[in-house]
């Protein structure tokens, strides 16, 4: 049996097999909730005990790994079809080979999410049928839906897979595959976006019955788009980080040159992606605590004024650590760059100006003190500390980091580059002039919000977005124009990067792990004693009720961080068997057309000076 | 196997920094709600109806046992079945009661505002439906009525439509009310005031109040859950309009202890307290 011409031949009985296994599988996925709903309604519990561990860890823990693997195997896809779309353009096959290499990774990742999946629906029915009962009623339309673009997003990503060789001469097909795989996954988080969301912020709902009135609207709340970008974006980061990780372990135990070399591009690549995606994810987050705050206010408090305040410290460490370990695995390869030795006087002042902003954005705004300390102090507040401990600061502070961030990937993308349009040296001081415009106008609504009420704070917060993404746009354009035609100083030395930066990888890894589950958490929790957020009828009644303390929960994320590690090791593990030895190196890998991304416009010279250590 | 290793202890050791960061920064406290087991049978509703209703912040901040003249909502509880008999016409007395729970507004006694009492089973105050009818057996059986399992059955058949949610509740037009102000402004004002030093707010840490000196005023975790913002609002404007009972919140001259805020406070610093403090939940 043949399928689209070209594609691998699979026997006729296999065929069937896998037809007729996914058939089944459909069946069985559409008609488990509401037959288990009915078993469910006879026996009347609300709750049941898991053994050991309770039933809200189990839940917990089953929940986080299922979306830790997803956000992998739905952010890779993403960034796999574009590498494929740029080797079909540029005609290069390493970028082809690279796209390979990502999705090889996600076939096993498949599967553990699917198996999570399950593991997870097993224990909402057992554990917790009155809620799963109550949001089965509300969306069972959607649960259908979602089993049919499961089947779609699992034909397209073996197909993608497997059908890669097959098709390297119909290149046009393959990427539509690629794209439909995308396409699938997606929409399949959109659907299961709109119960996580419906939760925090329900709507089409008669809030005394809880009966549905308008499917719609139970589905697009007021927190569900908000949600969307967010997750796209973050599964975009967070597959970039993991594949970066990969890459760096790779590394690590390579002793050939040539596959040293492969793996410190894949890794500068992966963390290219992360880093690219993990700059507008700040905004994303903010957009969706202020749609939360607007559809129910009380949940801004207790995020960030009441019970979450301190788990918003630690995020802000999660964040600050991913942002320095971004620009520190930048500054150390401008050290395999030649040319990149002149960019080096600049690295000591960008770090004082992170570990600035950083600090700021860590500040707690109360501090713990007694009665006698507060009265030495003389007021509620520490006198200096107290200022910095407000959002006004603190968004001030992470709009300045993005700028730095991006400030480091500009001198990275030129560090081996002299420009040579006649208008270079206005064209660089043009770009100064909007770096530094954007940093004032940032750091003016900084101190504004200080003496304006609280809706116009939320309002200056946009300004702040808006002048560094507007910056960012504008001076990466004039960089691209700046220097077209430019003399490149020499070859990349891809491979040679010291050890430590590809642990640098590895932490960016592990912190967007842990970052996941902590906001995983305050998600969860932000509903407080309520599986729906505001819905007597849905109040939590069970002996666990209330979040736990952030102590428990951080013992919790660093244990299923750990846990993840292990299965994602494993599975690069079998990776590593599939293709070991399977990487060749037709050319040198040092691109010979300018920095990372390549650019085919660039002239060569060769290095006239030493190049410097990393 | 060394490098994986060492790989392996280094995302251990990244996890611990931060596991470790958790466990210095403040915590909050995380017990498990202690539900009060309702049961079934009268005495053991009653029990549990006992419980509820002295409840911290539950029904006792407004209504009262035995005489209280100062009691904002009607006191003599212990009398409300006899009370009900006559009530409301076309109404028995555990219909009328049920009622009073589930939807206030429908009927209100002369002399008592309407808005006053938000409906138990909502939120913030969310009692569930067999806590409602543990509080209704125990203030049955205070006025000396024996509770049996007859008088239980009646209770859930009175429930019923209020269970389904297909009784309106009764809104009633406000005598007066406040603008909506800023909750998050309001919490900040609550600290410049130094509201803190003198009333509990648990979960929220704007400094450590001293056995001694702490405690001066009544506990304002969940105040939202069983009163209005007028109330609330009455309370920091004129303290002495209702006086929570015991606990030392008077002085000698049997006045609150609550100094007066004419002078210094605005009427937006007023509106925002009221906004941040009516929107506390209660933690059962």
């Amino acid at each position: 049996m043949q399928f689209f011409g070209a594609m691998p031949k699979i026997s006729k009985d296999n065929g069937y097999y896998l037809i007729g296994s996914l058939i089944i599988i459909t069946i069985l996925i559409s008609l488990s909730p509401p037959l288990v709903a009915q078993q469910v309604s006879r026996l009347a519990a609300d709750y049941r005990n898991f053994p050991l561990i309770g039933s809200r860890m189990a839940v917990w823990i089953a929940a986080q790994f299922h979306l830790l693997f997803a956000a992998f195997v739905l952010g890779v896809p993403i960034f796999a079809v574009i590498c494929e779309c740029i080797g079909a353009a540029t005609k290069d096959e390493k970028y082809d080979r690279l796209a390979k290499e990502f999705t090889r990774l996600l076939m096993l990742a498949f599967s553990i999410t699917a198996t999570f999946g399950g593991i997870l629906l097993f224990l909402l029915i057992g554990l917790y049928p009155k809620i799963f009962n109550y949001l089965t009623g509300i969306f069972s339309p959607t649960m259908y839906f979602y089993s049919g673009l499961f089947i779609g997003e699992a034909i397209c990503i073996y197909l993608y897979y497997y059908a890669w060789d097959s098709l390297k001469d119909n290149k046009k097909l393959h990427i539509t595959l690629g794209i439909l795989l995308n396409f699938f996954g997606t929409l399949i988080m959109f659907t299961a976006n709109a119960w996580a969301s419906f939760m925090m912020s329900p709507a089409g709902i008669n809030m005394d019955s809880g009966e549905l009135i308008n499917f719609w609207q139970a589905i697009n709340n007021p927190t569900w788009w908000a949600l969307n970008i967010h997750r796209f974006i973050a599964n975009i980061a967070f597959g970039g980080a993991l594949v970066a990780a990969y890459a760096a372990f790779r590394f690590l135990v390579s002793m050939a040159k040539e596959q040293r070399a492969h793996y410190d591009w894949m890794g500068y690549v992966g963390n290219f992606i992360a880093m690219l995606a993990l700059i507008p994810l700040p905004f994303a987050g903010y957009k969706l605590v202020r749609d939360l705050y607007a559809h129910n206010s009380s949940t801004l408090f207790t995020l960030m004024g009441g019970e979450f305040s301190w788990l918003f410290i630690i995020q802000a460490a999660f964040i600050g650590t991913l942002f320095i370990g971004a620009n520190y695995y930048l500054w150390l390869g401008l050290g395999r760059i030649p040319g990149g030795h002149r960019y080096m006087k600049y690295i000591i002042y960008m770090e004082l100006l992170i570990f600035i902003c950083q600090i700021i954005w860590m500040t707690p705004h109360t501090l713990v003190a007694t009665l006698t300390e507060a009265r030495k102090i003389g007021r509620a507040h520490h006198p200096v500390l107290g200022i910095f401990g407000l959002m006004a600061a603190k968004n001030t502070a992470i709009n300045l980091i993005i700028l730095v961030t991006f400030l480091s990937f500009i001198l990275y993308r030129r560090a081996n580059r002299i420009a040579t349009v006649s208008w270079a040296r206005t064209g660089k001081i043009l770009q100064g002039m909007v770096l530094v415009v954007t940093a004032a106008i940032v750091i003016y609504y900084g101190v504004k919000g200080y003496f304006a009420s609280a809706d116009e704070r939320f309002g200056f917060s946009v300004y702040q977005v808006l002048s560094v993404l507007t910056c960012m746009i504008v001076v990466w354009i004039l960089d691209i124009f700046i220097f077209l035609g430019a003399k490149v100083v020499g070859t990349i030395q891809w491979g040679k990067m010291p050890e430590r930066s590809q642990y640098v990888l590895i932490m960016i890894a592990v912190v967007f792990v842990l970052t996941m589950t902590l906001m995983g958490f305050a998600r969860s929790g932000v509903r407080g004693p309520y599986h729906v957020d505001g819905l007597a009828l849905m109040a939590d009644t069970s002996p666990y009720a209330r979040n736990p303390s952030l102590s428990f929960a951080t013992m919790m994320f660093s244990i299923i961080a750990l846990s993840f590690f292990f299965i994602t090791s494993f599975i690069f593990w079998l990776t590593g068997l599939e293709e070991k030895g399977a990487v060749t190196v037709s050319e040198p890998m040092a691109l010979s057309k300018g920095s990372a991304l390549g650019s085919s416009d660039a002239q060569i010279i060769e290095p006239d000076t030493p190049q410097p250590e990393g | 196997m060394k490098v994986y290793l060492k790989v392996v202890l280094f995302v251990m050791a990244v996890a611990g920094v931060f596991a470790y960061f958790g466990n210095v920064v403040p915590q909050f406290s995380a017990t498990p709600t202690k539900q009060i087991k309702v049961g079934e049978t009268p005495a053991e509703l009653i029990r549990a109806g006992k419980k509820i209703f002295e409840r911290e912040d539950s029904c006792l901040s407004c209504h009262a046992i035995g005489e209280d003249p100062k009691a904002r909502c009607p006191d003599h509880m212990e009398e409300v079945f006899l009370k009900a008999t006559t009530r409301k016409e076309g109404m028995n007395a555990i219909e009328y009661l049920v009622e009073s729970l589930y939807n206030p507004n429908a009927y209100v006694v002369e002399g008592y505002p309407k808005n006053q009492m938000k409906p138990v089973n909502r939120p913030p105050m969310s009692l569930s439906d067999d806590e409602i009818k543990a509080v209704l057996t125990y203030l049955i059986n205070l006025g000396g009525k024996e509770v049996n399992v007859q008088l239980v059955k009646a209770i859930d058949d009175a429930q019923k439509p209020f269970k389904t949610g297909k009784i309106v509740l009764a809104e009633a037009g406000a005598e007066f009310s406040l603008p909506e102000g800023d909750g998050a402004q309001g919490r900040f004002t609550y600290q410049e005031f130094k509201c803190w030093q003198c009333h509990l707010i648990q979960g929220e840490h704007f400094g450590k109040i001293k056995e001694e000196e702490g405690g001066v005023g009544p506990g304002l975790t969940g105040i939202g859950a069983v009163q209005t913002k007028l109330y609330i609002a009455e309370s920091i404007v004129n303290p002495n309009a209702v006086l929570v009972k015991g606990k030392g919140y008077t002085g000698d001259d049997g006045l609150s202890k609550m100094p007066e805020y004419h002078d210094s406070m605005t009427l937006r610093n007023l509106i925002d307290i009221v906004a941040y403090l009516s929107k506390l939940k209660p933690k059962k």
